[in-house]
């Protein structure tokens, strides 16, 4: 069943023209862009800086809506739950760890508790009445993502969630990010330039390029074993995936 | 208590304490009318109050102040934070605001008490525009330098607009409300005097010309030094508390 569709999708930017700054230009960022996601399908979005893929998680967020074309998620109003993982981890400065997480039950009748589980979850219970200023930035990942799983989300949307962290702690968290998704049953769209992440992940790698962004190729992933990292599985697929077409290595 | 905490408040006292003391000497070698000693504005403080009508002019005068204070602060914020979002309306309004920066307390006072009488609404109208566009510029400020990508968690998990004014808006202008509270408080006592000295019959400002006009140094700073002690404890008890309570995130 498919969960989310996005059909003929445009968007564009007005942005200043780099030869003459005093000129705006038109930027086409996205035409006609087409993808569909099955349910509980997990889609990991590689390709260049700067060609789309965030603008498209802005779109689907909600944040974005200056667009055109259709999105369809395939939910009622009343169960479409959505959430984000940020690139950034956007947590609110002025709010404890308790408050940024229990920010996102605002949709739902939760218990307020379900904050208090989740962060025992990613491992915060004693950091609860701690503000981001006082979290490492492991820490402040593991609130994000409590926070992006405390209203039990049908459709998750992360925009590189683990960039700039050391390898040791983004892969710790990569691995309970890929725990709280099975069991929630999400539908997840990761946007990455991060190959092994995306293999580690996804059912699904999309790998996009130019401008406007359009669909390079697409691969279907199944990992025998439990996603790790660096394991023997997942660099094989890699190099499988490089050797096939070294043109990736460039829309990565 | 820390050491080190304890030394700036140390420095504090030493620092009054050598004001006074210089105060003193010079009383005692400059011995004339015109120059009143600590002692004798002390003794002058007691008087006044003993009669009752230090506190009297003192509360008539913080009545002023403080009325036109929130008047200008409410306005202000209203004002500013509509211009910081609606450019239009920053373009044709820029330029009050600049005016409004520039025109001379008094020059607005006088023309108040032409147009409305020597009347407390006309101090009051005077006070409010003498202050109101440094509110503005400030809240206007503030609201530019708003970070936009929290408001793109209040669009993914659907906050009301009573929780994105609590918990986002808010938080991010209250270093700016403070700011403008702050100085707003400074200068409206200041200039709530000056006006009350021109067209008043009653308050500090009123009592200091009378005391001006009989050469009555010793009253003239009985009054000043008593209201300056007011306003510092309304700084020190009110201001500073409600300050650090709004930002008390920033230095944890």
């Amino acid at each position: 069943m498919i969960d989310i569709s996005i059909t003929n999708l445009s968007k564009t930017f007005l942005l200043p023209d780099p030869t003459n700054k005093e000129k705006l230009q038109y930027l086409n960022v996205m035409k006609d862009f087409n993808l569909n996601i099955q349910n509980n399908e997990v889609v990991a979005l590689v390709g260049p800086s700067g060609i789309g893929k965030s603008t498209l998680l802005n779109i689907l967020s909600g944040y974005d809506s200056k667009y055109e074309g259709t999105i369809n998620i395939n939910r009622s109003i009343e169960n479409k739950k959505l959430s984000f993982i940020f690139q950034a981890h956007n947590l609110l400065p002025w709010l404890t760890a308790y408050e940024n997480v229990e920010i996102a039950c605002n949709t739902e009748s939760l218990d307020k508790n379900s904050a208090l589980q989740i962060l025992k979850e990613v491992g915060l219970d004693d950091f609860i009445n701690s503000y981001p200023n006082n979290l490492s930035g492991g820490m402040k990942r593991r609130v994000s993502i409590a926070r992006a799983f405390v209203n039990k989300p049908n459709i998750l949307l992360m925009d590189e969630p683990f960039v700039s962290l050391e390898k040791p702690l983004a892969n710790q968290l990569r691995e309970q990010t890929i725990s709280l998704i099975n069991k929630n049953k999400v539908t997840a769209i990761l946007v990455t330039h991060d190959l092994k992440e995306a293999i580690m992940f996804a059912n699904r790698i999309i790998f996009c390029n130019d401008n406007p962004m359009r669909i390079y190729l697409e691969r279907e992933i199944r990992l025998k074993d439990s996603p790790l990292y660096d394991s023997d599985e997942i660099n094989e697929i890699y190099n499988d995936i490089i050797s096939s077409d070294p043109a990736i290595l460039k829309a990565k | 208590m820390n050491k080190n905490n304890s030394l700036p408040s140390l420095f504090r006292w030493l620092s009054f304490l050598s004001i006074i003391l210089i105060w003193t000497l010079l009383s005692f070698f400059v011995e004339h009318r015109l120059f009143a000693s600590p002692l004798n504005v002390l003794n002058d403080i007691w008087y006044h109050l003993s009669k009752g009508e230090l506190i009297d002019d003192t509360l008539i005068t913080l009545a002023r102040a403080g009325t036109s204070f929130f008047i200008a602060m409410i306005l202000g914020s209203i004002i500013g934070y509509l211009l910081a979002r609606f450019k239009k309306l920053d373009y044709f309004f820029d330029s009050w605001v600049i005016v409004g920066l520039n025109i001379p307390a008094i020059v607005l006072v006088i023309l108040f008490y032409i147009w409305l009488g020597l009347n407390e609404i006309a101090l009051i109208s005077a006070v409010v525009l003498n202050k109101i566009p440094i509110v503005i510029v400030n809240i206007r400020e503030g609201t530019r330098s708003m970070d936009k990508s929290y408001f793109q968690i209040a669009k993914v998990y659907q906050l009301s607009n009573f929780q994105i004014w609590r918990k986002i808006i808010l938080p991010q202008l209250y270093p700016y409300l403070m700011t403008s509270a702050r100085t707003g408080l400074s200068l409206i006592w200041k200039i709530v005097l000056v006006f009350e000295l021109l067209g008043r019959g009653s308050g500090i400002g009123f009592q200091l010309q009378v005391f001006f006009s009989f050469f009555d140094i010793s009253s003239l700073l009985a009054y000043s030094i008593f209201f300056m002690s007011v306003i510092l404890l309304i700084e020190n008890y009110i201001m500073i508390p409600i300050e650090k309570k709004a930002t008390h995130w920033r230095k944890l």
